[in-house]
Order: structure tokens, then sequence, then C-alpha cells
């Protein structure tokens, strides 16, 4: 899936980066955890481009049960960069982890 | 060359001293340009660079002995203050000059200090800058060729070129809107230009001329259009590159994400007083954001918009191999999609943007995944007309009329029954699998599948049986009716009649839907019918099962009403039951999981295409539907070679209380379809059952002692909720309600405990059937009762083996008593000879 390989290759190469020994298992644990998290730190970093209007408004559309495709629609219009938020996002979350000790 | 212009202006009004000067000089110059020469082919440059800065070398040094040309100390002087700083100042004090004067004057050749030097920095500088053009165009080319990049820009710049001939068409009425769209534009035109930028870096280090593509020569964009003009400088460029091209890694990955997220930071549109308000996030926000992201967690929405982020990401990064190809379809989406409220003229850029055949694949792909990914949260079926669309679609997809043996019913009812008349194909071998399985009477549910049994890669054999099911389900409406029967979810929601969707006898079910198929409104009932079994195939949450099946059960099949006429006939067809003893079948449990918790099973014997089957007598679903309350009965758990147990000995804890049902089968008689039962007056043709030669069989299974698989049945109880109450069985045999007239396997007249596990007798090798004997399918499955070899124009009884309840009059319930009670002595069949048996049979 292109949003698993993305998110995998970023994390892979990641791991490589930093380095240090682990058994396959354990890298592949790793990975797995690595890219959930880092999954999520691009859902907030995409909503945290929201501006409290737009949250406002995003909540009562939530609220009122919109459709996925309104859904995906009112994030298009935005009118937010959000590639860049996630490049951001990833950006700072491999700076966080490679500054973790092992 | 460089003696000759050494030679020129001036030369003749050098000093003999002067001339020698300047000719050792010259020999110094030309020494240092083959020294400069074999210094810059040991930096891998290419000869048109060599070349250039050679040119450039040499006239630097041509230049040297004109300096020189001071001939008295005035002009020494005068030369002296011409010299200036890299800030235009005089490079000399006045002191310095006084000094260098007074050198001069005394015989010295003190030179323009520093301007060796300063020259030597100038060229030291040229080489960096060159060094620095060519690193940068190395990662620019990130391994490819020079012409492979060129390609891959021409079209990142045909799209952009059309992403913004697009923007191009749009005014906001709100001043606010039109700003932030005017800065948009005026980003994309700055990435317009840097890409040029970028093609003359690489066009230039490579030594090849740029591009004539990307020449400012018009292109397919109307100069007129607003950004027309500007796109119009880069060129319209054709399409001459395969994306394969573009999967090849890219260096610097890391340093690119970085540079892209540092590039502009991330709300880069917002006035600094909302990124100040931003920054500092308020209580109030903070709780806002955790709200809405719970809020969104699993929407479908959010996570697309997610992924076509990354998938924007990937597409300015190109980082590699996968995501090349995401970035490649991204970015037709992001023309597509970036302004959502641009209207494309579908006569100008709207043609422009149409995707190819590769970007629409691709994109299907990511939508594809994004399916893929959606964790279902169970099926949710759409209304009637959304489920009738949908089958309807498919219908189309498939052209369904092209294919042999399709037609239209006088009901409009879409029929393609070829499989199901393949014994009587001329073109089948009579001694294939197939055909030996096949039975005058009975129409085969399809071609094998049992071979899907043995694909490994389990999403491949997944995806195989769908497409397969969906086929075999669309062709055939009795397979769809027996199949949908089923899932009384699936029936509800197409509307089906609630006694059918009620009803617990899945093969009399399945004989009423198919009525109803073959009725006025058949058609759209097929359509509806279809979409929605497309609709549960396709969920993510379905299970596929594949395992062995040991046990006796009852499975439907294409029963003829006419025997003499064609078993393509929809109309002449009908469903029934049969009832077969499993050793070793190959099978396939279908899991539906939906949205409201419950779910529905399907077995399916893949030995006769998907044929279904139930439990035998009563035909039950085999698996017992969870309920509404969430008395979630254990769900099918693959067995993977593990022995099922006899459906009679299943455990039935759960359903004891549900055993009511039985006493339905009293109500029968009573069923007004009883009389358009065709199996009553087949009846008389039993006697010609005798033909079997495998009765002899049966005897043989009640010696079976314990199973080999045995310890394995105990998870059975568990994960089998509905089962036979032995007594209750007993109970409806002696009522008569048992009107399988069937030997029934021994060994269920000597469970005596429930649940208790008895194997079939035929497991055991000395016990089975010799194969050579054995009639029709050898994969595993035979008939309870062996099947007579039907002479021609003889007819079978099939209502022996067909509906038990419906079917059975009165008279014919006490011959089934009688059927039964033989059944009951038939461990004396062992020691028959075989005309005592057939004796035996016909008394009868």
């Amino acid at each position: 899936m292109p949003k698993e390989k993305v998110l995998s290759e970023f994390v892979e190469r990641m791991i490589t980066d930093k380095g240090g020994e682990m058994t396959v298992e354990q890298r592949t644990q790793l990975a797995g955890s690595l890219s959930e998290k880092l999954q999520e730190q691009i859902e907030q970093a995409m909503l945290r481009m929201l501006s409290d209007e737009q949250l406002v408004e995003l909540e009562q559309m939530l609220d009122a049960g919109v459709s996925d495709d309104d859904l995906e629609r009112f994030f298009d219009e935005a009118g937010v960069d959000f590639s860049r938020a996630a490049a951001q996002a990833m950006t700072e979350f491999r700076k966080a982890y490679m500054e973790v000790e092992a | 060359m460089a003696g000759e212009k050494v030679g020129g202006k001036g030369e003749s009004e050098l000093t003999p001293e002067q001339l020698q000067e300047t000719g050792a000089k010259t020999i110094e110059a030309a020494n240092s340009l083959e020294e400069y020469e074999r210094q810059l082919r040991e930096q891998d440059l290419n000869e048109h660079q060599i070349e250039a800065m050679m040119e450039r070398y040499k006239e630097a040094h041509t230049k040297q002995p004109e300096k020189r040309e001071w001939r008295n100390v005035v002009e020494y002087e005068q030369r002296l203050r011409s010299e200036v700083d890299r800030n235009g100042n005089p490079a000399f004090s006045e002191e310095t000059i006084e000094n260098l004067k007074e050198r001069f004057l005394a015989g010295e050749d003190p030179r323009i200090p520093g301007a060796e030097e300063r020259r030597a920095a100038i060229e030291q500088a040229r080489l960096e800058e060159q060094e620095q053009r060519k690193a940068r165009a190395e990662i620019l080319l990130a391994g490819r060729t020079p012409e492979e990049y060129f390609a891959a820009m021409q079209r990142d710049i045909d799209k952009l070129k059309q992403e913004i001939a697009a923007m191009g068409n749009v005014r906001y009425g709100d001043p606010e809107s039109q700003a932030a769209h005017e800065r948009r534009m005026a980003e994309a035109q700055q990435d317009l230009q840097s890409m040029q930028e970028k093609v003359d870096l690489v066009a230039e280090v490579s030594g090849q001329e740029t591009p004539e593509e990307f020449s400012p020569v018009g292109g397919g964009l109307d100069e007129n259009m607003p950004m027309g003009g500007m796109a119009s400088e880069v060129g319209e460029t054709p399409r001459t590159e395969s994306l394969e091209n573009e999967l090849k890694p890219e260096k610097g990955y890391w340093e690119k994400i970085a540079a892209y997220a540092e590039e502009r930071t991330p709300g880069s549109m917002m006035s600094e007083e909302e990124k100040t308000e931003q920054a500092v996030e308020s209580e109030e926000r903070k709780g806002l954001l955790a709200r809405v992201k719970d809020k969104l967690r699993g929407r479908k929405g959010f996570r697309r918009a997610m992924v076509r982020a990354l998938a924007g990401m990937a597409a300015v990064l190109s980082l590699s191999g996968i995501m090349a190809q995401v970035a490649d379809a991204a970015n037709v989406e992001k023309i597509k999609g970036r302004n959502p409220r641009v209207e494309y003229d579908a006569g100008e850029v709207g043609d422009q943007i149409s995707l190819t055949e590769a970007e629409q694949g691709l994109m299907d792909q990511i939508n594809q995944s994004e399916v893929e990914e959606d964790t279902s949260d169970g099926i949710e079926l759409g209304s009637f007309e959304e489920l009738r669309a949908r089958g309807q679609k498919y219908y189309e997809d498939i052209n369904f009329m092209a294919m042999e043996g399709s037609y239209i019913g006088d009901n409009g009812l879409r029929v393609n029954l070829a499989e199901a008349v393949l014994p009587v194909n001329p073109d089948v071998d009579p001694n294939s699998p197939e055909a030996k399985n096949f039975k005058k009477s009975k129409g085969n549910y399809g071609y094998s599948r049992e071979a899907l049994y043995d694909i490994q890669d389990e999403d491949e054999r997944k995806r195989v049986v769908i497409d397969d099911m969906k086929l075999a389900l669309a062709k055939d409406p009795l397979y769809l009716a027996t199949k949908l029967a089923t899932s009384p979810q699936i029936l509800q929601a197409c509307g089906v009649d609630e006694s059918i969707v009620n009803d617990e006898n899945k093969i009399r079910a399945s004989l009423n839907l198919y009525e109803t198929l073959c009725g006025e409104d058949g058609a759209a009932l097929q359509e509806a019918l279809l979409g929605a079994v497309i609709e549960a195939l396709e969920d993510s949450q379905t299970e596929f099962d594949f395992y062995l099946e040991y046990g006796r059960e009852g499975t439907s099949y294409i029963q003829m009403i006419d025997r003499n006429g064609r078993m393509d006939d929809y109309r002449n067809i009908r469903p029934a039951m049969d009832v077969k003893q499993r050793d070793g079948a190959k099978q396939l449990m279908v899991t539906f999981h939906f949205a409201d918790g419950s779910l529905s099973q399907h077995d399916t014997n893949l030995g006769c295409g998907y044929q279904v089957n139930v439990v035998p007598e009563t035909g039950e679903v085999k698996v017992t539907v969870v309920n509404e309350a969430g008395e979630e009965t254990t769900p099918f758990v693959q067995p993977q070679e593990v022995v099922k147990k006899t459906t009679p000995e299943d455990p039935e804890e759960p359903e004891d209380p549900e055993e009511p049902e039985d006493p339905e089968e009293p109500d029968d008689p009573e069923d007004p379809e009883d009389p358009e039962e065709p199996e009553d007056p087949e009846e008389p043709e039993d006697p010609e059952e005798p033909e079997d030669p495998e009765e002899p069989d049966d005897p043989e299974e009640p010696e079976d002692p314990e199973e080999p698989e045995e310890p394995e049945e105990p998870e059975k109880p568990e994960e089998t909720p509905k089962e036979k109450d032995p007594e209750n069985e007993k109970k409806v045999v002696d009522d008569g309600g048992q009107t399988n007239p069937n030997t029934q396997t021994p060994n269920i007249d000597e469970n005596t405990t429930p649940g208790e596990i008895v194997t079939p007798g035929n497991e055991n090798e000395e016990n089975q059937i010799p194969t050579d004997e054995i009639e029709g399918d050898m994969t595993g499955t035979y008939d309870v009762t062996e099947e007579p070899n039907i002479e021609e124009n003889n007819e079978e009884n099939v209502a022996e083996q067909g509906i038990p309840d419906e079917t059975a009059g009165a008279d014919e319930q006490a011959e089934a008593q009688e059927a039964q009670e033989a059944a009951n002595e038939s461990e004396e069949f062992g020691s028959m000879s075989d005309d005592e048996l057939l004796d035996y049979i016909n008394s009868l």
C-alpha cells in the first residue's frame, strides 16, 4: 500500500541510519511501532494546521455525521499544505528518534 | 595560441629586453596551461567544460603581458591606481603606491602586488562553483542520465503548467481567498522557474544544450488564457518517458525531506498574527484538537486526506521506487484536486489533464490500497437501488451477454448455465471427473474448484475466489439463490419476503427464493442480490476458510424438473438437497461480517463448483449465525486438515433451546408447496436404485473404531453451535418427519452420547469404498447412500435426497420410516452378497 510504503520506507531508513544491533523480529516490531507513532504524528500535524474556526467547523460536521466524501472534501478545501505538514512531522519524528539513546 | 596573443598589440614597441621577458612569460603561461589542463582532466570534467575553462585561463594569462607594458614609472603608477578591490575601492594606499614606485625606479620589478593571487582566487572560486554546480546536478540527476532527467522534468513541467493554467481560470469573490489564491499561483510560478533553472543547470554541467522541448516555443496551452503566457515560456513537451525510468532510487533522501519540510513552514499561508496565535496553543484549542482527533479516528475521509498528503510529499520529493509511483499518481491527483473549486474546461484544460493509462493504473492502485487499508467495520449494505446498480455494473463489466451460454429469461433474468450442462456437452470427456460427477438428472454447480485449496498464497487465493465466486453467482441464478438463502441480512436488504428470510431450512428457502427470481420482478432482485453479495465478498472482513470435511452433510444440487427437458433452461431446474458423506472433501467456509455485529456463513463444497452445504435433514445453516443479542456462537475456525466430526454429533449447547424448529417439520405436509413437488411421482422409480454396487460398503462403517483424528475433536463442541439433538432427531423420524429413505450412516444410531464424536467408518482404509467403485467424483465426497446409475430414460428418485420435509406425503413418510428401519438394520448388509443386497433393496 502506498501510504504504508511511504511510512515504512521512511521508518526503515531511519532505523538503518541509527543502527544498533537487533534481531529481525525486534526490528520488525520496532518498525511497526514507529510507523504507528509516525502516522499519529502526521495526523496530529495535519490537524494542527487547521485554524480554530476550521476545527470547530470540523467538529460540528463530525457530530452531524458527515460522510467520508464530505470529510475528504473539507480537508481538500482547507487551503492548507498538508503535504508539507506531513514532511515536517516526519522530519521532527526522525530527529527525535535519532536523539533518543538506544 | 597564447604566443599569438602575446605578440599582438604593442609587440613592435617592446624593447629587446621586454620582448625577451614576454617570451619567457609566454612559455611560462604555456607550461601553466598544460599543467592546468592536466589538472582539469583529473577532475573528471567533460571536454566541453575543459575547453571552456582553459579558454578562461588563457584569457587571464594573455592579458598579463599587457599589464606589464608599463614603460615608465608614470605608466606603472597609473596601473597601480587603476587596481580596485572587490568593493571597487582603490586597491593600494598612497603609501603603498609610493613604495612600489621607489622599487620600480630602483630597477626592481614589483609588478602589481596581489594581482596573481586575485586571479588565482578567482579561478579557484570558479572551479569551486563549478564543482558545486556539478554536485547539485548529480543530486538532480539522481543516477539518471541527463536524457532521463530531462524527460522526467518535462513531464513535471507539463503538469505544473496545466495546474497553473487551471488555477488561472479561478477567481474568488472573497478578497482574502483571492489573495491566497494569487499567492499560490505565484508559488507555482516560482516552482516552474526553479524547475527551468534545474534543467539549465543539468544541461550546462552535462555539457548538453537545453533540450528543444524546454525552449520557449509555446505549446499546448492557450497563451491567451490567464497564466498561459507564463506557462508557455516553459513550453509544451511531449511525453516520452516511461514511468519505470522514474523508479531509480535517489540520493539525499533525508536532505530532501528536511529541505522540503523547512522550505516553507507549514502554514506559510497564514499571516504572522495567525502563526503566532497558533504557536501558542490555548488549552481550549488543545481540547478541541483532542476531541476532533478522537472523532476522526477510523474515518476514511481523513485517512484519504492523509494518504494524499503523503503522496503529495512523495510527489515533490520523488523519493524512490514505490514513492515515485505514488508521486506520479499523486501529481495527477493534485492537479485535479488541489483546488476542488477549479472548474475545468473539458475542451481545453480538461483534455490536458486526462490520465494516461499508466497514471490511471497507479491511481487505481492508490485507491485500491485505500480500500484495503481501511479496516472495515463490517458490511454495510446500501439501499435496494444502490445494490441493484452495483449488480448491473458488474454485469456490464463482465459483458455478460458476450459469454457463451448467456441468455435472458422471459422475465429478464440473466442466465448462463453452461457449466451446469457440462456432462451433456459433447466436448467434454465423458471419463473426466467433471463428467463422472454428473448425473443425468442433476445439474452441476460447476467445475471443480478444488485447485483453490492448494494455492499457497492466501491473498492470491482470496482474490481468485472472490473473482470466481462473483462470476459464478452472476451466471447462475440458482446458485445465487442457494448461496444467499443462508444470508438473511442480504435477503432483508434486498427486500426478500420475510418468510424466506426467516426460513431455517435453507434449501427450502433457496427453492422459494429461486422461484421469486423466476417471477415477475426477478431480474431486478437478481441484480440487487448480486450487488449485495459482491459488496459482502469484497469486504475486508470477509473470511475465506479452506478445510477438509469428513462429516455427513446436506448439500444443494440442481434438480431438473422435467428430466427430458434442458438442463440449461432456468425454468426447468430448481435447488434441492442431497446428503453426502464427505471423506476429506475440500471445502470452503465463507463468513460475512455485517456492521450490526451479525454474521452469516456459507459452507461450500469445492468439488462441485461452490455447492452450498447445510445440516442434513433439516437444511439448516451448518454454523449458526450470531444473533442480534450479540450471543456470538464461535465463528467457524478453520480446522485445516482437522477432521470435522459428523454433523449429528456436533454439540448443540446454545441451540438446544431453539430446537423447537424441528417441530416445524410436521408442518411440512401442510405446506402448500408440497403438491408442487415433482419428486412425488418420481418415488416409484426408487426400485431402480438396486444398481448401486457400493451399498455394501456402508454397512462396514459401524465397524470403524476410534478415529485417529478424534483427539482434535474436542475443539469442535465450541465451534459448532448447532447440533442435532439425537433424541429430537429420533422423534422426528418416529413422527415420520424423516423422509430420507437412504441408508443412514449406521454409526449415527450408535451414537448414544450427545456430542460424542463418531468417525465415519469409511475413514479406515480397509473400510473405504474402493476407488474404482466410487461413482462420480473421487474428491472425498460420495452419496451417503449410493445413487444408482440411472438407465437412459429412467428417472432417479431425487425426492429421497431432496428437501426432506416438504416433499413427503404421509405414504412417503411411512416409506421413509421403513427405509430408516432398514437403515438401522444395515449392519447386516455386510454379510450379504450383491445379489442378496439387490433383492433386499428391491423388496423395499
